[in-house]
């Protein structure tokens, strides 16, 4: 009698279907099917992707503001924060909100191959502001000439005339926007192929 | 009525732990693929809850 009730059989498909299309949802998210990755940390709380500056004592504990934003100030340069991704990609944009004196230059870098000691640096563009907040943002080509170990990519920042002495440098959120092939028509098997018989 | 909340009320539970079960073994085997976009322990406490729903509910006469 249940089985031929409709509207049983109806929440029944409903029900077993939410799993499947999260799980292929999560498929999409983990293959990057778009092309496009967006993670942000706003130091609010720990997220998946974006980890928190290190070494702690280069930082100040992270503090909110009167608004309730989130923030930490930088002490001592370089810092730096690993971003753990699903796979590699080809550009990363990253956008830092952040205060800091006038004439403090302030870069970000990428740890390249474990022999080349010193990251590859590029200085903070001002693109815009937010309240308080300034907006500055940094762009990598070739991602590929970075060391990607660990599924991890291993950033800086960097100030080089940062000591406890001198205002210090406040970040209250860090977005990294990273783009890879997306896949098509064309391009969806060859690349299912290479990803379980691929080297 | 109360006969289909109590199918409905097992169905949801099974589901769940099938799910759950799936995504705790997906996850072990790519950490991350699940966890880093879906709380398993909020799906774990969900199961519990219509676990002990559908416990709380059982009609030996259901099986009939």
């Amino acid at each position: 009698k249940m089985q031929n009730f409709f509207g049983y059989r109806f929440i029944r498909v409903i029900l077993i279907a939410i799993p499947v299309v999260v799980f292929f949802w999560l498929l999409a998210k983990e293959f990057v099917l778009t092309g496009t990755m967006t993670v942000r940390y706003d130091f609010s709380r720990d997220t998946p992707f974006i980890k928190r500056l290190w070494p702690p004592g280069r930082v100040d504990p992270i503090e909110r503001d009167a608004t309730g934003d989130a923030f930490q100030r930088i002490r001592i340069d370089p810092v730096t924060f690993d971003v753990l991704l699903p796979r590699a990609f080809r550009d990363a944009t990253v956008r830092v909100w952040y205060q800091k004196s006038e004439s403090q230059p302030f870069f970000v870098g990428i740890q390249q191959t474990r022999a080349a000691w010193k990251p590859g640096i590029v200085p903070v563009r001002k693109v815009g502001t937010m309240g308080k907040w300034h907006i500055g943002e940094a762009r990598f080509d070739v991602l590929s000439r970075f060391e990607f170990t660990g599924n991890k990519y291993q950033f800086v920042i960097s100030a080089p005339t940062l000591n406890r002495q001198v205002e210090p440098l406040t970040v209250t959120a860090i977005e990294l926007e990273l783009t890879r092939e997306s896949f098509t028509f064309g391009n969806f098997f060859p690349r299912l192929w290479h990803f379980f018989f691929g080297r | 009525m109360a006969f289909f909340l109590r199918t409905i009320v097992r169905d949801i539970f099974i589901v769940g732990l099938t799910t759950f079960v799936v995504y705790f073994v997906a996850d072990f085997a790519k950490p991350g693929f699940v966890t880093n976009y879906v709380n398993l322990n909020a799906l774990l406490l969900f199961v519990l809850v219509f676990g002990i729903v559908t416990v709380l509910l059982y009609d030996s006469g259901d099986s009939n």
